[in-house]
C-alpha cells in the first residue's frame, strides 16, 4: 500500500511537471473536442486435462478468465496527447479482478515529418516488447486466446507489462522501409506477489523494490509493407528487501532480468506468418532462495505461427511454441540432478514446455469476435505456480481447450 | 471518342469486315469505361487548410496515424469509411498498398496502448465529403462519388 502510494505521487508529480513544461511552450488555445473513449470485455472458458490454467480448469472447466478495460484519450494540441486506461483482469489465482492503472501518459511530439519524427512519453507507459506486449490483454489485438506462453508467459507478466518513466520514440524513413524505435528508462511494476511467484517461485515475506531499468525496441516495416522485423531488449532491475524473519541474507539482494527478442512477420492477403525468438537471463545476487548455479540461467523461447484468412468472417491459426528454462539443459535433467543432490525432488518436465495449438476465429462484426482453440502440451515450464501449488501432482502431457467471446468499442 | 466514331464510319464506308468494326466499338467502349471509372475512383480529398501534394509514403504514415501534423504544424484529422466495407478495402489495397487488417491492427494497438487515436468512421461518401469540407486539417477519400469542385483533391506523387 505504502509503495503504491509513493509511486502514485511520483507519477502525478512528473505528469504535472511535463504538462506545465509543454503548455508553457505553446501559444495556441487547447482544443478539448478531440477526445475518444474505447474499451473491451472478454470472457473466456478454459478446460484442461490434469494441470490447472486460469482457475480450476481440469474439472468442468473454468470461467475464471475475464478481461475488462476502458481508456480515454484527448488531444488538446496537435502534438500533445493524454491517455489513460484502467484494466480489470480475473485470471485464476494470478489476478483477482482488481482495477489497475494500466497506462497513464502524456505523449508530446517534438518533431513530425514523413522522413523523421520523434517524441516523448512520460508516465506509466506500456513496455514495447516483441509484437504483442503493449496490447496483450485485448483479444482483438493478440493472436489466439492465449499468446505464445514461451514469451508472453503469465509468470513474468506484471514486471513486463508497463513501467513508470520516460520513453523516447521516433521514426526514420530509410531506403528499405520505415524504422521505428522506442526507448525507455523506467521503474518496472514489481509490487505484487506475482513478481515473487515469477522470480522466486513462491510468495516470500519480503518484497521487491523496482530500480531504474531499460526498455527498448527497434522495428523495421519494409517498404512493401509486407515484411516486419523487430529487435526488443529489456533489462529490468529489482532489489529484494527481506524481512527480519528471513535468514541467510547479507548485503544487497538484487535480481536482474535481461530479455532479448527477435521478431519477424510476413503479411499476405490471406496468410500471415509470425515468428519470435527470445533469450532471457535471470541473475540473482545475494539471494539465498536461488543459490548458485541456479542463480544465473539463460532461458530460451521460440514460436512459429501462421494465420489463414479464409473469409472476412473466418480465420484459422496454427502455432508451435517451445520454452526451455535453461538453454544449456533443455531436457531439465541436469537441473533434476542438482536438486536431487540437495535431497529434494523436482520433475524434469517443469523445465520445458512444447505447445502445439490450432484455432479458429469468427468475426461477427467490427465490435464482436469469438475464438476457439485447442492445445496439446508437453511440459509445464510456463504453468503458473499460483494455480498449481503442488508441482508433484502436475502432469507432463496435458491438453487445453479455450473458448473466448469479446466485445470492443 | 469522336475520333473513334469517325474511324468506324470511314471503315464501314470502305466496306471493312464486321469483326473489325466490333473490335473498334469494343475498344471505344473500354476507353469510355476506363476514363469514367478513373474520374470517380480513389479520390483522396483534403480540407482547404491542408497540404495538397503528398507522397504515397506520407499518405501511408497519415493513415497509420503516425504522422499527426501537416507541414504548417496544424493537426491532421483522418476520416475513413466503414473499415469492413469494400470501398475502404479498395482504398487500402490500391492507394495505401497495405492490407486492411494491417491498418486495423495499427489503430487498435495505438488506441489500447494510449499512444494514438483511431481515425473517425463516417457513414457514407456524402458524409465523408461534408466532414472533410468542414473540418480544418481533415483528410478522407471517396471511391464512387464525384468530388464537388469546392473540395480539394490530393495529388499523390
Amino acid at each position: 500500500m505504502l509503495r503504491s502510494l509513493t509511486f502514485t505521487k511520483w507519477h502525478v508529480a512528473s505528469l504535472l511537471f511535463c504538462l506545465l513544461f509543454i503548455v508553457s511552450y505553446v501559444d495556441a488555445a487547447p482544443d478539448f473536442k478531440r477526445w475518444q473513449i474505447h474499451g473491451f470485455v472478454t470472457q473466456s472458458y478454459t478446460k484442461t486435462t490434469d494441470n490447472q490454467f486460469y482457475g480450476n480448469s481440469s474439472g468442468k472447466g473454468s470461467l475464471d478468465f475475464t478481461e475488462i478495460g476502458i481508456n480515454a484519450s484527448v488531444k488538446p494540441f496537435s502534438n500533445l496527447q493524454l491517455a489513460s486506461q484502467l484494466l480489470s483482469r480475473r485470471a485464476g489465482e494470478i489476478d483477482n479482478g482488481d482495477i489497475k492503472l494500466d497506462f497513464a501518459l502524456v505523449d508530446y511530439r517534438l518533431f513530425d515529418d514523413t522522413e523523421f519524427g520523434m517524441g516523448v512519453r512520460v508516465g506509466r507507459v506500456k513496455n514495447p516488447i516483441g509484437f504483442y506486449n503493449e496490447t496483450r490483454d485485448v483479444l482483438f489485438t493478440r493472436e489466439g486466446i492465449i499468446l505464445p506462453q514461451s514469451i508472453y508467459f503469465e509468470r513474468a507478466r506484471d514486471v513486463s507489462l508497463s513501467s513508470d518513466g520516460f520513453h523516447f520514440y521516433g521514426h526514420l524513413q530509410t531506403p528499405v522501409g520505415l524504422l521505428n524505435g522506442q526507448f525507455g528508462i523506467a521503474l518496472p511494476r514489481v509490487s505484487t506477489a506475482n513478481t515473487e511467484y515469477a522470480l522466486l517461485g513462491d510468495n516470500k515475506p519480503g518484497s521487491f523494490i523496482s530500480e531504474p531499468s531499460f526498455v527498448g525496441r527497434l522495428r523495421l516495416d519494409a517498404i512493401d509493407s509486407r515484411l516486419s522485423v523487430a529487435f526488443s531488449y529489456i533489462k529490468l532491475n529489482m532489489e529484494y528487501e527481506p524481512t527480519a524473519s528471513e535468514v541467510g541474507f547479507s548485503g544487497n539482494s538484487d535480481v536482474s532480468f535481461d530479455l532479448r527478442i527477435f521478431s519477424i512477420r510476413y503479411n499476405m492477403m490471406k496468410w500471415s506468418f509470425t515468428s519470435e525468438y527470445a533469450q532471457r537471463r535471470f541473475m540473482f545476487t545475494g539471494m539465498p532462495y536461488i543459490p548458485p548455479p541456479a542463480n544465473n540461467k539463460v532461458g530460451e523461447s521460440l514460436y512459429f505461427q501462421s494465420i489463414y484468412r479464409f473469409s472476412q468472417r473466418w480465420q484459422y491459426i496454427a502455432r508451435y511454441d517451445v520454452l526451455f528454462s535453461d538453454r544449456h539443459d533443455r531436457n531439465g535433467e541436469a537441473f533434476v540432478a542438482g536438486i536431487s543432490a540437495l535431497g529434494q525432488t523436482v520433475s524434469a518436465f517443469s523445465r520445458y514446455a512444447k505447445d502445439f495449438m490450432l484455432g479458429v476465429q469468427l468475426s461477427i462484426s467490427p465490435n464482436w469476435m469469438a475464438r476457439f482453440e485447442a492445445h496439446s502440451i508437453d511440459g509445464t515450464a510456463w504453468l503458473p505456480s499460483q494455480d498449481n501449488p503442488d508441482p508433484a501432482v502436475t502432469k507432463r502431457y496435458w491438453n487445453m481447450v479455450n473458448v473466448a467471446m469479446s466485445y470492443r468499442f | 471518342m469522336t475520333l473513334g466514331h469517325k474511324q468506324i464510319r470511314k471503315q464501314s464506308y470502305s466496306g471493312c469486315l464486321l469483326s473489325q468494326r466490333c473490335t473498334m466499338v469494343l475498344f471505344a467502349l473500354l476507353l469510355f469505361f476506363s476514363i469514367s471509372s478513373n474520374a470517380f475512383s480513389h479520390e483522396v480529398i483534403v480540407n482547404s487548410s491542408a497540404d495538397t501534394n503528398l507522397s504515397a509514403n506520407t499518405l501511408r504514415l497519415i493513415y497509420s496515424m503516425r504522422l499527426q501534423t501537416w507541414s504548417d504544424g496544424s493537426g491532421i484529422t483522418v476520416f475513413i469509411l466503414d473499415p469492413q466495407g469494400d470501398a475502404h478495402r479498395k482504398f487500402c489495397l490500391e492507394v495505401l498498398n497495405v492490407f486492411p487488417y494491417q491498418l486495423q491492427r495499427v489503430w487498435d494497438v495505438l488506441v489500447f496502448s494510449g499512444t494514438g487515436q483511431a481515425p473517425i468512421v463516417v457513414k457514407n461518401e456524402q458524409e465523408m465529403i461534408a466532414k472533410v469540407r468542414s473540418t480544418p486539417g481533415a483528410i478522407g477519400y471517396v471511391i464512387k462519388t464525384e468530388v464537388p469542385s469546392d473540395v480539394k483533391k490530393l495529388n499523390i506523387h
